[in-house]
Order: C-alpha cells, then structure tokens, then sequence
C-alpha cells in the first residue's frame, strides 16, 4: 500500500525565475491535500508538472515507487478539474463523461454503465443528453468532476475548480467534493488562493510562497501554529505585533505593556520575532472600573485597555477593532455577549497566554 | 421638454442614429452597390449598345447568354460550360489545399513562440499587399522556369497563395478563442496529442475553418489578374472567360453573365453568414 506521490527537490525555471524551488513533499493516499498560497507562489506549476503539463527543470516525481518525472500526461492515469473546467462544448454531459473511457477503448455498455454510475454520483442522473452549454455553472461543476474521475484515476487534480462560482454556491460545493473525495477515498491535490476553502476541505494544507513551502499541516495546526509571519498573515485573521523579549515566555509590546507568552517553537534572543493573537482568543469587556488601583489590578493578568474605532456586526458575528496604547487588535466576539458595545467605548481586553504565540517574522520573503 | 419638439436637434443617445449619419451610411451603401445595381439593370437592356441607362427593356440577353451556355458556336474559343468547370476545379482544390495549410499554421502561430514567428505572419499577410499583376509576372516566371508542365496547377498555387491570408486568419481567430486547457484536458483523460487534435481542437476550430474554406472559394471563383497572366486555353476560368469575351466584341450577353456569377456568390456569402454568424468571420 505505498500508493502515495512522492515529490523529490523539484524545481521549475522560466526563463530567468525559478517558480517553483526545491519542492520536497509527498502526498498521502486518499488524503485531499491543498496547495494554497497568493497568486504567482507557484503553486499552479507544481500542480501542472504533477499533472504532466510542464517539465520540470530538475528533481523528481514518482508514484508506487514508479518514476513519473519523464511520463506523458496522457500515460499517468490521473483526473484533472480545470479552473476554467474545459468542459467539450461539441459534446453533451454523457459524451464528456465517457470521453475517458471512449480513448480507453472500453466497450460501449460498459461505458455507458459507468456514465450512468458517476451521473448517479453528482447527481445529475437525467442530464446525461444535454449538451454542456445548457448546464448551471453547479452543475458544469459536477460534470467536470464526474469526467475526471470516470476512469477510476489514481490522483484527482483541482486547479481552483471553484473560482467561477458565486460565494454561496462555492461553500456548498467544497462541502460537496470534500464528501465525495472521502466517500470515494481517492488521492486528491487542490490548487486554491482562498484560505477558507483549503481550511474547510482539506487534510493537509501546503502553504507555499514564492515557489517554496512554507508549511505543511493539518488546517488546524496550519491556524493555530504558523511557521512565521507568512503563514499567519495567511491563513485567517490575526493580529500581528512587534513585540521585545522582556524575560522567558515573556514579551514587551510597543505601548509598553508586558505580556505572558506560551511559545512552543524555539526562538533565539536575537531573533525578530512577532506576536501573533488571532482575534478570537480575545475575550472582551466593557471597562467599567472606576478606581486607577482596581484596573490596574487587572491590567496585570494580560489584560489590555483600550478603546473601541471600529464594529463590524454582521449579526452572526461581531468584529471590533481596538485602539491600544501604540497598537490595535482585531478582537472577534459574539454580538450578545457584548450589549451596548460601540465606537468609542472603553474595553478591556484579555488574552491567555496560550494564545499568544511567537513566530519569526518572516524569515521567507526576506531570503528571497 | 422642448426637445422631444424639435426632433432635427434632438441629440442622439449613445447607440442612436442621427438623421445625418443615417444618410451618409446609406450613400456609401448606394456607391458600394452601384456596379451590381449597374449591371443588373444592364443585364436587362434591349439594345445592342452599351448606352446607360438603357433605352429599352427586355430578356434577349438572357436569350442570348442562355444560348451560348447550350449551344457553343465554333468562334468561341472556349465554351463557357468548360470555363465554369475549370473555375469550379481550381476554387474546390483552392479551398481544400489553403484549408490544409492554414490550420496547422494557425495552430502553430497561436500556440507556439518560435523565432521569426512575426515574419511569418508578415509572409501570409503579404499577398493581400502584393501588387497582382507583379504577383502574376513573377509566378509566370516561375512556372515557364520549372522544366516541366504542371497544367492547371499553375493556376491553383496562385489561387492558394491569394486565398491563404484569408482562410489562417479566419482560423487564427477560432484557434484563438480555444484555449489550451481543452487540449491539455483531453491529453490527461488519455488522448495523445494527435488524438486531441482530431477531437477536441478540429472541432471547435470548425466554424473558423468553413468560413475560411468558404472565403478561400470565392477568393479563387472570382480572381482575375492573376489568372490573366497564368492561363491557358485548356484552363480558362470564368472571371477571364467573360473578359475576354468583352474584349473581342463588348457584348451585353456578360452582363447576364455576370448576373449568374453573382449570384452564386451571394448564395456563398449567405451559407458563411448561416454558418459561422457574425463572430465567427474575420475579414
């Protein structure tokens, strides 16, 4: 059961600019593992060489222990979703499904079994003779996928598969393919910008910047532990601070304010380093002490004060930004625990040391 | 208010036609239709002058023109029938042979960087510059150089040449419009790339390529000056046919002629309209 891609240094070079810089990675069987990154951190031309669709400049690619490096696309045996689908539109829903099958010389009934199977699948059982012009862009969708995986492929490719659709549309559709790559168990790579989509679908999140990885990990572990300020910035909302080492697992902010840290990675003393809170680990209070002793009390225990600039309610949820002394926090929190909240209201803000973590501060973009 | 009352001054919104720019586009359209107008009614005279407009109306040219089509006399020196038979010949192998070229060279001058790419291009493009009686000169050169006789040939080289801007640019613009994501889509379902060619691109270039062939048709139908210097008795066309008929006696039996020949164009011209819409044509 050694079923897994293996990635071995590969590199890529247009021209004059190496896209993609010693890649190392491998893929896991039956596991969805997601390419993210901003646009032009190569994360496309990693996905089109593991396809077929670009040489690599050098290194290696293999899968069952079988070098892939040098074998056409059309041998791999892999599916492959395209951002913009590719779709045929000279042929209907089932010419496009059993295309795959049809070059496989596969006899027509069984073709025609496996075209009724995946139409089943994403199910679309009725549209098997519409041509592909006359689909919603869900069920283009669909069709794309049930193409892909109509010749029982060893790994489906996603090239941001999902960009075209509208935002409800999108989430409905990553909690359906992601329902679909588990039912079916297959090995799939998704190539996406967008954090939340990898996060909801993925097992494994390949953070990549500028042709390198950053980070590999579990969604969670990706959120909760970044690797530096890359990665953070990133991956969900954060506030990201310069801080001063004060003394072990402790920290000085720009305002002064010292801080309790719980910092699981090693950091040297000389080393820049940022502190990063994500907003929901922030639990906020209306400052309501009258007495200098009493909220210095507080103030203590890695509690902040400051002053409500900002509130956006959207009603499932409230944002709040907080003016402190020499910096601001993006403070998430729901709308009921917080009555009477607005522009302008003194709060106080208390973060546990757990969640205050320290990361490098992008060690990436400053090598490159 | 006041301007809804004065509809001369009214301003024309965007998208709107004013009364002037409505009358100037209709007198180009006059001038632009007047030789066929001409003809037409020409076509229909009734004397044995070419005076315009005709003193008299009636059929005898069709007579006339019909009866030559029938029944040849001996001082013709080709029939029109064997004219008509050639024309169509040489505008088939035209339209066939310039298909052939120009789709594999619109796929490779859209998919592919090559040094010397924009010379290429420039070299198809060439002939619709090309002064035609030098083009015709020199090809006349070339064929009485080869030391062989390559019959009616002579005539479909040029044909090919003059159809060929037409027929890649009309591919260029389908191949254009295809982006290599079906190909690539097709090469990892399992089809080698000759296979995705033939099923996936040929395909889609389709209407680009009939209008192309279509165009290359009547490119060639209607080519004359060329022609002029390249024929010989056995490969009249019809264009040079009807010219020289003019010449040994300016009779009005062309006109019809003419009538005939244009309107197998028309029917050219709407079957390209039908097939490919208006996107579809690149001129």
């Amino acid at each position: 059961m050694n079923n897994q891609l293996v990635i071995e240094n590969l590199n890529k070079q247009f021209g004059a600019v190496q896209v993609v810089k010693q890649v190392n990675l491998t893929i896991p069987e039956g596991k969805l593992v997601c390419f993210l990154g901003p646009s032009g951190c190569g994360k496309t031309t990693l996905l089109r060489m593991i396809a077929g669709l670009e040489t690599p400049s050098s290194g290696r690619l293999s899968m069952d222990g079988k070098d892939l490096t040098m074998v056409p696309a059309c041998e791999r045996d892999f599916g492959m979703v395209f951002q913009s689908l590719a779709l045929f539109p000279h042929m209907t829903v089932a010419g496009n499904i059993a295309y795959p099958l049809r070059l496989r010389r596969i006899d027509k009934q069984t073709q025609q079994q496996r075209v009724d199977e995946l139409l089943q699948l994403i199910q679309l059982p009725h549209m098997a003779n519409r041509p592909v012009a006359q689909l919603s862009g869900g069920q283009r969708q669909r069709v794309a996928i049930a193409r892909a995986l109509a010749s029982a492929p060893k790994l489906l490719l996603l090239d941001e598969p999902l960009s075209a659709l509208d935002a409800k549309l999108r989430e409905a559709m990553q909690v359906e393919i992601r329902l679909l790559q588990q039912r079916l168990g297959i090995t799939t790579i998704m190539v996406t910008h967008d954090q939340r989509e990898a996060m909801t679908m993925a097992d494994v999140i390949v953070v990549m910047e500028q042709g390198r990885i950053a980070q590999i990990g579990s969604p969670l572990e990706v959120y909760r532990d970044p690797v530096n300020e890359f990665v953070a910035d990133f991956i969900g909302l954060g506030n990201i601070l310069p801080v001063m080492h004060s003394g072990p697992q402790r920290v000085e902010l720009a305002g002064g304010q010292q801080l309790d840290v719980c910092s699981l990675r090693k950091i040297d003393h000389d080393q820049t380093v940022r502190l990063l809170i994500r907003p929901e680990d922030i639990s906020l209070k209306i400052d309501d002490s009258r007495k200098q002793q009493e909220r210095a009390a507080v103030l203590d225990d890695n509690c902040i004060a400051g002053q409500v600039s900002f509130i956006r309610d959207v009603g499932s949820s409230l944002e709040a930004t907080i003016d402190c002394a020499g910096f601001s926090l993006t403070v998430a929190a729901s709308p009921r625990e917080l009555p009477g909240l607005m522009i302008g209201s003194k709060v106080l803000a208390t973060i546990p040391a757990h969640a205050c973590r320290l990361i490098d501060a992008s060690p990436g973009l400053l090598a490159a | 208010m006041r301007s809804t009352s004065l509809p001369f001054l009214r301003r024309a919104l965007p998208g709107q036609l004013t009364c002037l720019t409505g009358a100037l586009a209709a007198l180009v359209l006059i001038v632009a239709a007047a030789p066929i107008i001409v003809m037409i009614i020409m076509s229909f005279g009734a004397s044995d002058t070419l005076a315009f407009p005709p003193p008299a109306y009636g059929l005898q040219w069709y007579r006339s023109a019909w009866h030559i089509f029938m029944s040849p006399d001996a001082s013709d020196v080709l029939s029109m029938g064997q004219a008509l038979g050639t024309s169509l010949a040489v505008a088939l192998a035209t339209m066939f042979i310039a298909a052939a070229v120009a789709i594999p060279a619109a796929y490779a001058l859209n998919r592919f960087r090559f040094p010397g790419k924009a010379l290429v291009e420039q070299f198809i493009a060439l002939p619709m510059v090309y002064p035609m009686v030098m083009l015709g000169i020199s090809l006349l050169l070339v064929f009485n150089y080869l030391p062989f006789e390559i019959g009616i040939f002579r005539l479909i080289i040029a044909h090919v040449i003059l159809a060929l801007p037409f027929a890649v640019k009309n591919c260029a613009a389908s191949i254009a419009g295809i982006g290599p994501e079906f190909e690539e889509a097709a090469y990892l379902m399992g089809a080698r790339p000759l296979r995705a060619m033939f099923d996936v691109v040929l395909p889609l270039m389709r209407p680009g390529i009939l209008a192309g062939m279509l165009f290359a048709f009547i490119v060639s139908f209607n080519e004359f000056t060329v022609t002029f210097f390249l024929y010989d008795v056995d490969t009249m066309t019809l264009p040079v046919w009807l010219y020289s008929r003019t010449v040994s006696s300016l009779d009005p039996t062309v006109f019809s002629f003419a009538v005939f020949i244009v309107l197998i164009d028309f029917c050219l011209i709407w079957l390209l309209e039908k097939l490919v819409g208006d996107d579809g044509v690149a001129l």
